[in-house]
């Protein structure tokens, strides 16, 4: 695994890693959680992602993985994977094709992120800028639902329980999950392309205002009560918007969304195929194609609402142990091993 | 081995196991839906258009049954081709119907993702049998009909904008209720709209207010859409003079307070307005123009007052004064408990008119 | 004497005696017998007298370099490389006394005049084209570019019919690793390939994936082409007798830039190039998208329109995807027979197929109305790329989305766009990216794809798909 990569290729990547899969039921999840000072909470859950990013810039040297570490990720990583793989696929379900066996519609979408990720890295590096115009597009349409927004959902603030502060903060975080992958690709960063403070608050603000976007459309759209009812807002919101040429927008951006995924699904591969070839290894491909058997054979069995909904409820515990306790133990284990090194 | 492959790939092509296809041409497009009647005896109406060559003829199926699903899957029986609902424009129900409780019998169609959101409810006078065996011709297709019929109401902010998501949402929020277009028909001629059919909650009220009461409501809870246009008989020293005007702008102010255990709340409104008939002319005058603003103002206070009562007394918030009250004055706000609040509620309304522009003529 | 009568025999035994193949004696000063062989079909008569006289007159005159002319070459006798000139054309004086020959490169191969070619013309611009004689073709390329560094390099390839294949290039801006890729590749070409009768066969061996669908080397007639891809650091390969440049490393999109774009304005520019991006598009999925609607996800349209569609194709007896193919099928024919045809019968096709066809097939219920518009919009739209394989490679490649819409609706499609995004990312042209400035990713540059800004620099396209390489 050679290879290097510019800053703007790193941040395009965090990008469509961590908003990939979730972003059409995120926004629900979050109000669900905490109440209606949600996308106060939501802001505030980036600002202290923003602060563990910098700090996560002034250690990244330290970020080594031992044969131990590195599996824990790897194990850690086909968990999220796997998971992934039945949300999409369940919505897939959902809202388009009822009668497709799980099987053809998996097997399909697992066949695409397998090639990708035989193909060189710099296929996998590069694909999210595919979907860059198509972000302006679903901005776009989303504000076509400007004229049924009511800015009276967003007041009053400070009625959110402390009880709701927590939680909420914890999925306010969860909308980042993945930046670990910070850790994993920034030595591949160009030595020449520094990363100052600026590009890292331009990278967190792009993606806090995306989201952020996203929450207060559908704090705006959906009354209170109305809210739990839905499970995926962003999509209800574009089926309900009138345009004159065509009448289902959801449709296509569901799609958008599932190729989206599947792009954020490949970098997530992507980062187990850097962890896993990290040592010398004797077969390319063989690896690759167990991975994605091991995914397919985890989530071919359980696509019901049971486990999506325990998905929903559970996705956002993996963001504080994955990206926030486990790289700092690493990074300050290592870093006191170096001084203890160099006194040596 | 290889040829076997090709042989496979080449031969899956030919199936027509593709699960999820649903030729079009197979299906029959219904474009409106008329129910009649409640869960445990539901009868409804589906109807679709028939021939290639005049758009306007339709076929209408009936279908009876104890859920919504059972009356769906019994008209299904009576078609030569299968129905589908992906094209619905318009879904009209029986007053009953709506009465007892509207959203569980739209359930079906929040349910399913193929249902469209954007198509419009109306609440029909009588049994919606009347408004869908049309015997006048139409000029258009009946579903594009209906859809047009309302659409061009809410152009005139006659009535709010609705879809059967904005029904869904409004049905379940508390602060405000849904009004949906009530139509009627004498039986003969073309269904014409009556009015604005109150809610509360995911009932209707019995009550629906005049169009020109409903053309307040959409003014002061939604804002002007494309136009709004007015028109009273100024009866002056026994000399019947038409006053007709368009609104330009619509902005409004609200002022609350709390005066004892009520809330009284003022909505100060300011309307320039260009006038469209004024048989005596002479608008260039500021003598012969602030009478008739004058009396603009007091009509339109007292109709308002009119519309507020009527909705206080069906204890339905269509005009969403209890978002109002939530979110800037949450201490007034009573959750749960927003409805008995509002009926003793004392609601005025203080119009500032302008006549901004006289048209072509002075 | 006798010796001069064995040697005349023996040459035309070798030639197998073939009428045009001429071996005449000749006499020439210092008391020389010389003997003049050349086909009489590939030299010009009165060149190889005025040759010969001039020849005669300097070896009386000076008799050391009696063989200078800027057109004639001495070297010693050789059949073999003898056999070797006279079929490349040249005109071969034999001296037997002193075994020696003098070739004179004065072939008179039949070509054309450089006209524009037909199947690449603009509006705008020079009408050039490139025509079947190497000499030709370089003096165009060497009059637009007046610079000592455009290297010209030679490699003769085939086992029995040996051809000569030119590449050049500007020592300035051409990539190293590009040249190397190349070199190596024209060295492997040089003994698997038997005789080279058309320049496309050069190119399944240059390319870097020939399988795939997309062509990795940009075909083209024009000078002026070849000129601007001169200076952006590209290497063209020639080979003689053949009117078609080859350009590498391209990316897919120097496929729809064409030079007609810097000839207009800015604004104008830009649109076009738009529009062709636009028409990429909707030649490979707009009937993909037809398929999947009608048979899938026909909620999608808008309500005035689907009752017209609705009607319209009830009475329609095939799926959808039998329709279309049989309007795709009609439609390629037409095409076909168009190519063949003499330009004289070319309008009584198009009569034919597209009012009668097209007309009488819809009224007898064979397929819808709105099929015929996809079709015949995608057909248009195929039609616009500047480039000939690339236009016939998306005609392909249209059937496979179809096949994919039909069994599985969007979702076929937008699996099959994955792949296809995907593979268009691994390609490769002479190891170069071939999706620059998306692969690897360059913000700057992207704009360049839909808008034609002031020309002012040519830029180099990169030769690694790491961003380190990129600057060249």
């Amino acid at each position: 695994m050679n290879f290097t990569i510019t800053k703007v290729q790193l941040f395009l990547m965090l990008f469509f890693r961590s908003t990939g899969i979730i972003f059409i039921g995120y926004p629900e999840t979050i109000i669900l959680a905490g109440g209606r000072d949600a996308w106060i909470i939501f802001f505030v859950g980036s600002l202290i992602v923003f602060f563990q990013l910098w700090i996560y810039e002034k250690l990244y040297k330290y970020f080594e993985l031992g044969k131990f570490t590195a599996w824990i990720y790897i194990f850690i990583w086909i968990i999220v994977l796997i998971g992934s793989i039945i949300y999409m696929q369940y919505n897939l379900n959902i809202w388009v094709q009822q009668n497709t066996p799980h099987t053809i519609s998996l097997v399909l979408m697992l066949l695409i992120s397998f090639y990708i990720s035989v193909s060189r890295p710099s296929t996998i590096i590069n694909l999210p800028v595919f979907i860059i115009p198509f972000i302006f597009i679903f901005i776009i349409y989303l504000l076509f639902s400007i004229p049924e927004l009511s800015l009276n959902h967003l007041f009053p603030i400070g009625t959110s329980t402390g009880g709701q502060w927590m939680k909420g903060t914890m999925v306010a975080m969860a909308a980042f999950t993945g930046l670990e992958g910070y850790l994993v690709l920034r030595k591949y960063v160009l030595p020449e392309d520094k990363i100052s403070f600026k590009d890292i608050l331009t990278f967190q603000l792009s993606i806090t205002l995306f989201i952020g976007f996203l929450v207060i459309v559908t704090k705006m759209y959906f009354a209170t009560d109305a809210l739990p009812y839905v499970t995926e807002p962003i999509l209800y919101i574009l089926k309900s918007i009138e345009v004159t040429f065509v009448k289902r927008l959801d449709i296509f951006f569901f799609f958008l969304w599932l190729g989206w995924s599947i792009i954020s699904f490949g970098l997530i591969v992507f980062n187990i195929r850097i962890v896993y070839f990290k040592q010398k290894r004797k077969h390319k491909i063989w690896p690759m194609a167990v991975l994605h058997l091991i995914v397919f054979i985890g989530s071919v069995g359980i696509i019901n609402i049971q486990v999506m909904e325990f998905i929903r409820n559970h996705f956002h515990y993996f963001y504080i142990p994955t990206t926030f306790i486990l790289p700092f133990i690493i990074m300050l284990f290592n870093r006191r091993r170096k001084s203890k090194c160099a006194e040596l | 081995m290889r040829r076997a492959l090709m042989f496979f790939v080449i031969s899956s092509l030919f199936l027509s196991g593709c699960w999820d296809q649903r030729l079009y041409k197979d299906l029959a497009i219904i474009s409106v839906i008329g129910v009649d009647g409640y869960i445990g005896d539901i009868k409804a109406y589906y109807a679709y258009p028939s021939s290639s060559d005049d758009p306007t003829q339709y076929i209408v199926l009936d279908g009876k049954g104890k859920t919504a699903r059972e009356v769906r899957m019994d008209a299904n029986n009576k078609s030569e081709q299968a129905i589908d609902i992906a094209e619905l424009t318009t879904i009209l129900f029986n007053e009953d119907t709506a009465k007892k409780n509207l959203y569980k019998m739209l359930d079906v169609y929040y349910r399913s993702a193929q249902s469209p959101m954007t198509a419009k409810i109306a609440i029909t006078d009588g049994s919606v049998k009347r408004y869908l065996n049309l015997k006048e011709t139409i000029p258009k297709e009946i579903g594009e009909y209906y859809l047009d019929f309302i659409k061009s109401f809410e152009d005139y902010s006659i009535y709010p904008k609705t879809n059967l998501e904005i029904a869904a949402n409004l049905m379940f929020s508390e602060g405000v209720d849904l009004g949906l277009p009530y139509i009627k028909t004498s039986g003969k001629g073309l269904p014409q709209a009556k009015g604005l059919a109150l809610f509360n909650g995911q009932k209707y009220t019995g009550v629906h207010l005049t169009q020109r009461e409903s053309q307040f409501v959409t003014l002061l809870g939604h804002g002007k859409a494309n136009f709004a246009e007015l028109s009273y008989l100024w009866d002056k020293d026994g000399e019947q003079i038409p006053v007709s005007f368009s609104v330009i702008r619509f902005k409004k102010k609200k002022k609350v307070a709390q005066v004892g255990s009520k809330i009284k709340m003022t909505y100060e409104i300011k309307m320039p307005v260009v006038m469209t008939e004024y048989p005596p002319d002479h608008l260039n005058k500021k003598k012969k123009r602030d009478p008739i603003e004058k009396f603009i103002e007091k009509r339109i206070e007292k109709d308002m007052a009119k519309m507020f009562k009527k909705c206080q007394d069906a204890e339905s918030d269509v005009i969403g004064i209890g978002e109002e009250i939530r979110a800037y004055h949450p201490n007034l706000w009573k959750e749960g408990k927003w409805k008995e609040l509002y009926k003793d509620m004392e609601i005025k309304a203080k119009v500032n008119v302008q006549i901004e522009r006289s048209g072509s003529t002075r | 004497m006798l010796q001069l009568e064995s040697m005349v025999e023996k040459l035309n035994a070798t030639f197998y005696n073939s009428v045009d193949f001429v071996a005449r004696e000749i006499s020439f000063p210092k008391d020389q017998y010389a003997i003049l062989c050349y086909y009489s079909s590939m030299a010009n008569k009165k060149d190889v007298q005025d040759i010969v006289n001039l020849l005669k007159m300097q070896t009386t005159v000076n008799e050391k370099e009696w063989d200078a002319t800027t057109s004639s070459q001495k070297e010693s006798y050789n059949l073999e490389k003898l056999v070797e000139y006279v079929c490349q054309g040249f005109t071969v004086l034999l001296l037997l006394n002193s075994q020696q020959m003098v070739r004179f490169t004065i072939p008179d191969l039949p070509h054309r005049s450089p006209d524009e070619p037909t199947n690449e013309s603009i509006i705008r611009g020079s009408h050039e084209g490139f025509v079947e004689d190497m000499d030709v073709n370089l003096g165009l390329i060497r009059k637009r570019m007046r610079v000592p560094d455009l290297i010209v390099k030679k490699v003769t390839v085939g086992t029995d019919n040996k051809a000569e294949v030119y590449y050049f290039y500007l020592a300035r801006f051409a990539n190293q690793d590009n040249l190397t890729e190349l070199e190596r590749k024209l060295d492997l070409m040089k003994d698997k390939i038997d005789g080279l009768y058309t320049s496309g066969q050069a190119n399944d061996f240059i390319e870097d994936s020939p399988l795939s669908p997309f062509p990795q080397i940009l075909n083209t007639e024009r000078p002026d082409r070849v000129f601007a891809n001169l200076s952006e650091g590209k290497i063209i390969i020639m080979s003689d007798f053949s009117p078609n440049a080859f350009i590498a490393p391209v990316t897919l999109f120097s496929f729809y830039q064409s030079p007609d774009d810097f000839n207009s304005r800015v604004i104008v520019g830009s649109f076009y190039r738009m529009v062709r991006v636009f028409s990429f598009l909707a030649a490979i999925f707009l009937p993909a998208f037809y398929i999947a609607v009608v048979s899938f996800h026909y909620e999608v349209l808008p309500i005035e329109l689907s009752k017209k569609l609705k009607l319209d194709i009830s009475e329609i007896p095939y799926r959808p995807i039998f329709e279309a193919l049989i309007v795709e099928v009609i439609i390629e024919l037409i095409r076909e027979a168009s190519v063949r045809l003499p330009v004289a019968l070319v309008q009584t096709i198009g009569i034919v197929g597209g009012l009668v066809v097209g007309d009488v097939i819809i009224n007898a219920g064979l397929v819808s109305n709105m099929v015929v518009i996809v079709v015949a919009l995608t057909a248009i739209s195929s039609y616009v790329v500047p480039s000939v394989e690339l236009n016939t490679s998306i005609r392909v490649l249209r059937f496979p989305f179809m096949f994919a819409a039909s069994i599985l609706g969007f979702f076929g499609i937008l699996i099959g766009a994955l792949a296809l995004v995907v593979h268009l990312c691994n390609l490769n042209s002479l190891k170069s990216p071939y999706l620059y400035p998306i692969v690897p990713f360059d913000p700057k540059k992207v704009k360049q794809i839909l808008f034609r800004g002031k020309h002012t620099k040519s830029s180099p396209q990169p030769s690694s798909f790491d961003p380190k390489g990129r600057e060249i």
